[in-house]
């Protein structure tokens, strides 16, 4: 099988390049993971991100064809020869398919995701409701891979001061959740020309999740929920 | 549980104030000579050519049902496979995010805990937990609730009791797995 892998290394490259690699698949290679994988037994010099190998962990986003999505769960039967696979758009390169994630974890880290709660702490748990539970869902089962976020325009333009859609969704799941006491808080934060109002609703974020999420329609919800407390 | 877990763990660090022991002069030597080895290594042999005899060694011989003569014979391959272990190498020696470093170093690791299995599987003359053991159907708790220990230096095999009292709440007795 046929692969066209975008190449970088610090010490010897001014620039990246492409490496074509004509690779025999084995019996069991069903994803492009497997294909990375076999290809590093050829090449041991190709880095790249990975981990779980199910699309668990976040670890192997990268542009596949053209679109960023997880290598361990894209099957190689779905995908056109030469595989021209390059690392995440937008982010720094460290090396071949590895970006400096650190902006996409800044503004990750910025919308505090976890449970803020000012209260003393509770001797037990704090409970919900199967149907608060219920409004996670669809929030929750992000693995912050990045697919979304450097796949989005304004994020390339402004990964600095645009918190993404990645981090949007996050901001909502909080904002969402019946236990966290600084909606007000979070919103206030999120009214800014940059922060939240970037998103211009171009919707590639949705289109590559590989979770199946839709950080549109959590953003939406945020600018929703703006407009009503202005009212 | 994930909860008191976290309480317990934030007690336990608060009342043993400066957690670390004193290191021993040249701790982290023999770190660094992993390292040194890999990246001196000329002409090593494939680190992706030895993970996979190793795991094909496992699953021959090591698997869920387990054979007398297939564990003896497996005991051997992964003897065997420790000088071509020692011998691995990578071609990338750079410094920048080398993850064929990392899989050679972790295959140091994959062999020594291939080896402790298997020699401990081998030893273990019952059938225990999910394994089921050809020559010895039974599970005998009178000769074998012990816990196997190898020790890498000196290639040896030496057993622990089970602790069975735990320290706050009521034990109960072991019994077999029946499915
Ligand atoms: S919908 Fe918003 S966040 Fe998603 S890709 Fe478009 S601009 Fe970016
Ligand atoms: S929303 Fe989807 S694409 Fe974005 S980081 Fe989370 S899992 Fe990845
Ligand atoms: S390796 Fe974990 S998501 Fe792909």
């Amino acid at each position: 099988m046929k692969f066209r892998i975008q190449r970088y290394d610090p010490d010897r490259d001014a620039r990246p390049y492409f490496q074509d690699y004509d690779v025999a698949m084995g019996p069991s290679d069903r994803m492009l993971l497997d294909a990375l994988i076999r290809i590093k037994t050829v090449d041991d010099t190709l880095s790249l991100r990975r981990s779980c190998r199910e699309g668990v962990c976040g670890s192997d986003a990268m542009n596949i064809n053209g679109r960023n999505g997880l290598a361990c769960v894209t099957r190689l039967t779905d995908l056109a020869e030469p595989v021209v696979i390059k690392p995440l758009p937008g982010l720094p390169i460290i090396r071949d398919l590895i970006v400096d994630m650190t902006l996409f974890f800044d503004q990750y880290h910025s919308v505090k995701p976890y449970v803020i709660d000012g209260g003393p702490l509770p001797e037990k748990e704090r409970l919900q409701s199967p149907q608060e539970r219920v409004q996670l869902d669809g929030l929750y089962e992000c693995i912050l891979c990045a697919c979304c976020s450097t796949s989005c325009p304004s994020f390339w333009w402004n990964p600095d001061k645009f918190v993404g859609p990645a981090g949007l969704l996050n901001a909502y799941r909080f904002i969402a959740d019946s236990r966290d006491q600084a909606v007000n808080e979070r919103l206030d934060d999120l009214e800014d020309p940059y922060r939240l109002f970037r998103c211009h609703t171009i919707m590639n974020c949705v289109d590559v999740c590989p979770k199946g999420l839709n950080p549109t329609l959590a953003i939406g919800r945020i600018k929703e929920l703006l407009v009503r407390r202005a009212v | 549980m994930g909860r008191s877990a976290g309480q317990s763990m934030v007690e336990f660090i608060r009342s043993h104030g400066a957690a670390h022991r004193e290191q021993p002069a040249g701790a982290g030597e023999a770190s660094l000579a992993r390292v040194a080895r890999l990246d001196g290594q000329a002409n090593g042999e494939d680190v992706a050519v030895v993970r996979d005899e190793i795991q094909r060694a496992m699953q021959a011989h090591c698997g869920v049902f387990r054979f007398p003569d297939l564990l003896v014979q497996g005991v051997e391959k992964i003897r065997a496979l420790g000088d071509r272990v020692a011998r691995s190498g990578v071609t990338d020696k750079s410094k920048v995010f080398n993850t064929a470093r990392i899989e050679a170093l972790e295959l140091d690791n994959l062999y020594e805990t291939a080896r402790a299995t298997m020699v401990c599987a081998e030893a273990r003359k019952e059938t225990r937990g999910a394994h089921d053991r050809e020559d010895f159907h039974a599970r005998d708790d009178v000769n074998w609730l012990k816990h196997s220990l190898w020790y890498r230096d000196g290639d040896r095999l030496d057993y622990k009791p089970v602790n069975l009292k735990p320290l706050s709440v009521e034990s109960f007795a072991p019994k077999a797995r029946v499915y």
